[in-house]
């Protein structure tokens, strides 16, 4: 646009919309042509506004203060929507807890000190460390526990790594074949279960740096961020969900487990997710021609 | 094992392929090609990566407007924060017809305005600084418009705008400052155009006023009403 002629702007700015249009048009041309600032400024000295200061924030700042807002304000809606309800279930909740702690040392046979309350975890073979877990109840279960194995291959950061996912249920009544000896070894040593069959799996690659969902068998849903690869693995924001088994209800996926997970090549780690359930996540990471057989060889 | 449990555990689907049921950076990556009604379509299903895409785009120029209209760094940051979490929570009612930014721009100059007037509220202190900003001046009258810094222009702007209403005050920035036309400007303050325009007309014209009384040196070029 060339220098217009401010005076004529002036006097039709406001007269419909090809006069604003022109107007609009010459403050943008304002902003970046020196000759036009004085001839402007002479007839129009408010636009020297024009030149208000447009500060600039960090975005990941912010993206941070609204989930936060987003999680204080859903915790304060569900703590209205269950106030009366929190009360009343209260005492009958500790009584599970206790009840549920007591089942779980003398179904599983495992030693529940020195771990993280409400969450045990059972390094086989090296230390192992789990932040910010907040297991779930899911209701109590006369089946045996649970467990969400994860194989995967070692890489360098950067490379895709290959993972096969499997939820399995400890069930001496159905033994069944489809776990690889040496994970079933391993989950044997640990729990008093002789067999376990697998109730859902899936397949998949990520890498370092990517967020991941992975949807077993309908029902189970197992979720992360490989946050560091290597010989050693961190899983940010392990999670793992369970739909509810009653379809005609519609209720929201229960999360059963969700913490930071670090792993090391060929060393076993099982956590016990829950008192009241004997369910168990069973995570072995090792490299991939280690596991036989591998789910995609099936 | 319960007896609901054997009704309803999924059998073994030891026969499925590999299957990546979904990957956040391939998500993302459509989110960012999308454009700003599409986004919100998709905050609306939930989608809260979609939230986080549209915090990208608009911050710097909610923030801007923000601040312009409360004058206060950090009280713009916080509107700017309730306009997001206000977006997310009222999802369900955008409607694709409308336009996402004229949306989006008026819960953001609601919540500035709403923040303005509860601090007005609270306490009138426009006095104090615009007597201090005006001795200020005062002594700094040898100084030209050339090398007024942005920060001062803000806080001229800030000590005039205390006399007009808020919805001038929106008004004329919107429109004068952000560059936008009389139709949007009146969707996102809720006024007709005519009222818009009425805004626009005091509003200058007050400034204009104040300016000429209480920094002559800023408006020495000013020749005189041209306005018929």
């Amino acid at each position: 646009m060339s220098c217009p002629d401010w005076n004529e702007l002036i006097r039709q700015r406001d007269d419909g919309a090809d006069g604003e249009r022109r107007w609009l048009e010459a403050l943008e041309h304002l902003d970046d042509c020196g000759s036009c600032h004085e001839a402007a400024l002479a007839v129009e000295p408010t636009l020297m506004f024009r030149r208000l200061p447009a500060p600039e924030i960090d975005v990941t700042e912010m993206q941070q203060a609204v989930a936060a807002l987003r999680r204080d304000q859903g915790r304060r809606d569900r703590q209205q929507k269950n106030g009366r309800r929190w009360r009343r279930l209260a005492i009958a909740a500790q009584v599970a807890v206790l009840v549920g702690a007591g089942f779980v040392v003398r179904h599983l046979g495992m030693d529940t000190q020195g771990v993280t309350p409400g969450v045990d975890v059972a390094g086989l073979n090296a230390p192992v460390t789990s932040e910010t877990a907040r297991p779930s109840a899911t209701g109590p279960s006369a089946a045996g526990p649970s467990v969400v194995v994860i194989d995967g291959s070692p890489v360098a950061a950067g490379e895709d790594l290959h993972f096969d996912i499997r939820v399995l249920q400890a069930d001496d009544a159905s033994p069944g074949d489809e776990l690889p000896a040496d994970i079933a070894e391993t989950l044997r040593g640990a729990l008093r279960y002789d067999d376990y069959r697998v109730l859902a799996e899936a397949s998949g690659t990520t890498r370092q740096g990517e967020n991941v969902s992975y949807k077993l068998g309908g029902r189970f849903e197992v979720s992360f961020k490989l946050a560091e690869a290597g010989d050693q693995l961190k899983l940010d924001g392990f999670r793992v969900t369970r739909q509810s088994a009653d379809k005609s209800r519609r209720l929201p996926p229960r999360e059963i487990f969700n913490a930071t997970v670090d792993l090391q090549m060929d060393e076993p780690l099982i956590v016990l997710t829950d008192r009241e359930e004997p369910l168990v996540i069973a995570i072995t990471c090792r490299p991939v021609q280690e596991v036989a057989p591998s789910l995609n060889d099936r | 094992m319960r007896e609901d449990e054997k009704m309803t555990t999924p059998a073994p689907n030891t026969n499925s392929g590999p299957r990546l049921a979904y990957s956040a950076a391939d998500h993302h990556r459509q989110l960012q090609e999308a454009d700003d009604r599409q986004l919100l379509e998709a905050i609306a299903s939930d989608d809260e990566a979609a939230l986080n895409e549209l915090i990208q785009r608009k911050t710097n120029a909610l923030v801007q407007l923000a601040y312009r209209i409360v004058g206060d760094m950090e009280e713009a940051r916080d509107v700017v924060q309730l306009t997001f979490l206000r977006i997310w929570d009222h999802r369900d009612r955008f409607d694709s017809r409308w336009s996402p930014n004229t949306w989006i721009y008026r819960i953001a100059t609601n919540l500035a305005i709403d923040h303005l007037r509860s601090r007005q509220s609270r306490q009138r202190h426009n006095e104090p600084i615009r007597l201090h900003l005006h001795a200020s001046a005062a002594e700094k009258s040898h100084r030209d418009l050339a090398s007024l810094g942005e920060g001062e222009v803000m806080r001229i702007f800030r000590e005039l705008s205390a006399d007009l209403t808020d919805k001038q005050r929106a008004v004329f920035l919107l429109r004068e400052v952000e560059g936008m036309p009389s139709k949007e400007v009146a969707e996102i303050v809720g006024c007709r155009e005519s009222t818009i325009r009425n805004h626009l007309f005091n509003a200058r014209k007050i400034l204009r006023r104040l300016l000429l009384e209480r920094y002559p040196e800023y408006a020495r070029l000013y020749r005189g009403e041209v306005e018929s």
